[in-house]
């Protein structure tokens, strides 16, 4: 059957039924001698002359075979390339790079870039470079963080000292149009303490390139996204003569939505709480039972008006906005994994607030970002300026193990292998109480621990100590 | 559910798994044992997009990641698989 299909296809695309047929019998579909080279149709047809005359009249339009098959397999693997983000140093920066391998120097990305752009503006002579890699790299280096430097203080310091600034409740609304975003504080502790579902989940939709100036794709997919329920475009009354369920769509609203009755049978045949049969009778749809009780139809009137029409579960409601060169949806209540598969939305771009659902969906270098991103947003909304770094450090820390964990007890200080350096943190009685029964041993590397017994800290130059091997007596 | 190329998005840094030969290399020249490196989920998205490419990637194999950092402009990190 297949065969035949197969073959009708190539006899209308003009080829002779005897060379339809040994392609087919050769198990080849339209797709495959579409794809294939010539020398791999020569082998079926026999002459190479016959093959690209298959493939003139079938074929895609003038590609070299090569360049064919690196495209069909480009296809084959797409979901699955890895994208090269980062683009090689050019220029002035990669003259520096290049100085900087010769001489063993290893400068970040930024640095060479900063310096290639000052030296270009500046035209500097050629021989001069090395000097200068030279000066950049001593700098550098004495600008580095000395080593057992308690950098995790500095970092509590550095971020709880702007904190006491911010504002305990907000009630403001951000720049999003109308859609209100915890802030201040209590949006700190959130991104903080790792929690599964922030108190205002939000998504920011971007769009794909080709449709991002287009204000009517923009509300179509807007629609495709906001959750409407079955009250939301019809009205669902109890008809207690008839023993049924009417449900009256309003016409302008599933224009508006571009439903149709049929689809609203359709959400309803397949929702679990229904008991009743739907039937669809001119414009309305009907909900009757076999052996009608009220109990039955009661339910189901309530059940049918909560049935989920359009949209995607958890997203209440989707504004949106117009930066002048794109448009954006800004949604409230998120789900991000099917929002990324819905047609038309960009997946580079678009992101949820809450790192855990990045974390489920993207994975940990994405939830590291995340809440670097957030954190930082929130601090800069206050008008708080807190170094990146600090809060690279907190987010190096949540990601550490795999997974996200929060800070506090019950995630990274409760991780800790010192039973008194958690003893000294929270519940003290508790893990003391704990680590006896088990055994636990405290090999006293850390700093509360060693506090705690009077010994001085491996911090700083607590942390070093002085050999010294005395000379053999002669 | 549809897959999605979860190594297209913004968030997603570079990931590549590290050949067993530049192991050793990798982990003297930062001065720290394997099992102190940062860890990353078998069961993480990214890990099973990248199984896909590269073929099964066991525990114990280490992933080079490169990060898109703000201050550095480019940065390397490793993590250290581990099934949990």
């Amino acid at each position: 059957m297949a065969k035949k299909d197969t073959i009708n296809a190539l006899i209308r695309r003009g080829l002779e039924e005897d060379i339809a047929t040994k392609l087919a019998d050769a198990d080849m579909l339209l797709g495959d001698v579409k794809a294939a080279s010539v020398d791999e149709l020569k082998e079926i047809v026999g002459t190479k002359k016959k093959a690209k005359e298959i493939l003139d009249k079938v074929g895609r339009k003038k590609k070299s075979p090569s360049k064919k098959k690196s495209k069909k397999k480009k296809k084959k693997k797409e979901i699955f390339t890895i994208p090269d983000k980062f683009e090689p140093l050019k220029g002035t920066a990669k003259k520096l790079q290049e100085i900087c391998e010769e001489k063993g120097y290893d400068l970040p990305r930024s640095i060479l870039e900063d310096a290639a752009e000052k030296i270009d503006s500046k035209d500097i002579d050629k021989e001069d470079f090395a000097l200068m890699i030279d000066l950049i790299h001593e700098r550098f280096e004495n600008r580095k963080i000395d080593p057992k430097e308690s950098i995790g203080i500095v970092s509590a310091q550095s971020i709880g000292e702007p904190g006491t600034q911010m504002t305990m409740k907000t009630f403001h609304y951000a720049g999003v149009a109308e859609i209100g975003v915890t802030q201040g504080l209590p949006r700190m502790i959130e991104v903080v303490d790792a929690r599964k579902v922030p108190s205002t989940p939000m998504m920011e939709v971007h769009l794909e390139d080709d449709i991002k100036k287009d204000r009517d794709m923009a509300r179509k997919i807007a629609s495709e996204l906001e959750v409407t329920r079955l009250i939301d475009i019809a009205e669902v009354d109890l008809d207690m003569s008839e023993m049924k369920v009417v449900i009256k769509p309003d016409p302008k609203k599933l224009k508006s939505l571009d439903l149709e009755p049929n689809d609203i049978v359709k959400r309803l045949k397949k929702s679990r709480y229904i008991k009743g049969n739907v039937a669809l009778q001119g414009k309305n749809v009907f909900i009757t039972q076999e052996e009608p009780k009220y109990a039955l139809l009661h339910n189901d009137v309530e059940q049918a008006k909560d049935t989920k029409i359009k949209g995607l579960k958890g997203v209440k409601r989707a504004v949106i906005r117009d930066t002048g060169v794109e448009h954006i949806i800004y949604t409230e209540g998120s789900n991000l994994q099917e929002v990324l598969q819905v047609k038309g939305v960009d997946i580079t771009n678009t992101t949820c607030n809450s790192p855990v659902e990045v974390y489920d969906v993207l994975g940990v270098e994405a939830a590291r970002n995340s809440i670097i991103k957030e954190a930082l947003d929130t601090l800069a909304e206050q008008g708080l300026d807190v170094d990146v770094r600090h809060i690279m450090l907190v987010a190096d820390m949540m990601t550490n193990e795999g997974d996200i964990k929060a800070i506090g007890r019950h995630g990274v200080s409760g991780k800790k292998t010192s039973v008194l350096a958690r003893a000294a943190f929270e519940i003290t009685s508790t893990h003391l109480l704990r680590a006896a029964i088990v055994g636990e041993i405290d090999k006293l590397d850390g700093v509360a621990e060693n506090i705690i017994v009077g010994q001085p800290i491996t911090q700083g130059t607590g942390a070093v100590e002085v050999k010294y091997t005395p000379k053999k007596a002669e | 559910m549809g897959k999605i190329n979860v190594m297209k998005h913004a968030f997603v840094p570079e990931h590549r798994p590290v050949s067993k030969e530049d192991e050793e290399e990798i982990l003297e020249g930062m001065n720290v044992p394997k099992d102190k490196l940062p860890k990353i989920l078998k069961s993480d998205p990214v890990l099973q997009q990248l199984e896909g490419v590269h073929g099964k990637i066991e525990e114990g194999r280490i992933i080079k990641i490169v990060r898109n950092s703000s201050t550095a402009g480019e940065a390397n990190a490793y993590r250290l698989v581990v099934d949990r």
